[in-house]
């Protein structure tokens, strides 16, 4: 029997014990917090073997790819995404488009353009006003060449056309 | 003969001098350099929290423009952005032309080490692993009103375009970057904290009757081996 009274007064102080040692363990050990903010560093520049963006030349109606003067330049691309190997996150290079007009209500819509990331026609996509991808530079810099196209419509009145071609980088 | 030969030949360096000087001109580079700070920051409602982005321009040849603009931003938050969206008059190869800016980034050069005095209105960049550069900040104030519930987190996006003037191409190529803001809302910019106690005596019922219970158990268990 006194073992027994021994046994129970035994299980009761584990239970108080295990009841008592987050406590202790809390005071055994200190912790700090360190912080340090590192900034996000983003460095894109668009190369143009020729300062006029991209340029499709004097060209007819009803003709399709229609190539950027630069596309068979010496410098290989038409327009060059450059990111800057200070850029410390990945970048996503994106392109979007507004429609062509002249002026005098003649409108090409951006339907008829084109990018590629080769210089071929072919397998080009098309232009839209909302963003498409294009490519992606891993952090620590690198290259995206693009090249361009334009289809003109049979019946466009003749006139001088414009439009922006906006790049976006993402992150 | 070789006289006029070697006349030929100067006379060709000499001419080629220009074209050289032309072809580098002609190669424009339209750069657009970021460095955003803090992402993530905290706000106390009805107080207001200020973020730097810096812009400069090492890479480009061409003087960027850059307009701000926010595009995402909670119900009764404010947002300021400084310098503010205005109009500035430049000189595009002699002729004055009218642009609606924010700030604009010269090119200039990169340099090895940080220099003693920055231009007033410039701003120091460190470019890892190249150098410094002179570029220009942007200052975003985010203001929460009273009323934000502390603890949750909101999205504010400043939508930056970038451009370049004189392209006489049929598209004009620009930039567009977004810079997000996670904000998240606290109680008090002042350090403040409080105890929640546990009430100990809750537990003693419980813990008092395990004990019970366990003793309780041990005795039948001897007990019944006793019995055997």
């Amino acid at each position: 029997m006194k073992k027994t009274v021994l046994l129970s007064m035994g299980v009761v102080s584990a239970i108080i014990a295990n009841l008592t040692l987050p406590v202790m363990a809390a005071e055994d050990t200190a912790t700090s917090i360190a912080s340090v903010t590192i900034n996000e560093i983003v460095s894109v520049t668009l190369a143009d073997p020729s300062p006029d963006g991209v340029n499709f030349g004097s060209v007819n109606d009803g003709t399709t790819g229609n190539p950027d003067l630069d596309n068979d330049s010496a410098a290989g691309y038409a327009i060059q995404v450059q990111v800057g190997s200070e850029t410390n996150v990945n970048v996503s290079v994106n392109i979007k488009g507004e429609n062509f007009t002249n002026g005098s209500g003649g409108t090409i819509y951006i339907s008829n353009a084109y990018f590629s990331t080769f210089n071929e026609f072919g397998g080009a996509n098309t232009m839209e006003t909302s963003y498409k991808y294009v490519g992606s530079v891993s952090a620590g810099g690198g290259n995206v060449d693009v090249f361009h196209w334009l289809d003109v419509p049979d019946g466009t009145a003749p006139g001088t056309y414009q439009s922006t071609f906006t790049y976006q980088a993402t992150t | 003969m070789k006289k006029y030969c070697l006349f030929g030949l100067a006379a060709l360096a000499v001419l080629s001098l220009p074209l050289v000087a032309y072809a580098g001109e002609g190669d424009a580079k339209y750069n657009f350099a970021s460095v955003q700070g803090a992402k993530e920051v905290k706000i106390a409602p009805g107080e207001v929290t200020e973020c730097l982005i810096y812009f400069y321009n090492i890479d480009g040849n061409r003087i960027t423009h850059i307009t701000l603009e926010i595009s995402e931003i909670p119900l009764a938050w404010e947002v300021d952005i400084d310098p503010p969206l205005s109009d500035t008059e430049v000189l595009l190869s002699g002729m004055p032309v009218t642009i609606e800016e924010n700030l604009s980034v010269e090119p200039t050069e990169l340099m090895p080490e940080s220099p003693e005095t920055v231009p007033e209105g410039m701003a120091l960049v460190k470019v890892p692993g190249r150098g410094y550069a002179l570029g220009r900040a942007a200052l975003i104030s985010i203001s929460a009103p009273e009323s934000s519930s502390v603890g949750s987190t909101q999205e504010v996006i400043v939508s930056a375009e970038a451009s370049w003037l004189g392209q006489s191409g049929t598209a004009v190529v620009k930039q567009a970057r977004d810079f997000k803001f996670s904000v998240t809302v606290v109680s008090s910019s002042e350090y403040n904290e409080t105890i929640a106690s546990i009430d100990i005596t809750r537990w003693w019922p419980a813990v008092l009757g395990g004990s019970v219970a366990a003793v309780g158990g041990v005795i039948a268990f001897h007990r019944r081996k006793g019995n055997k």
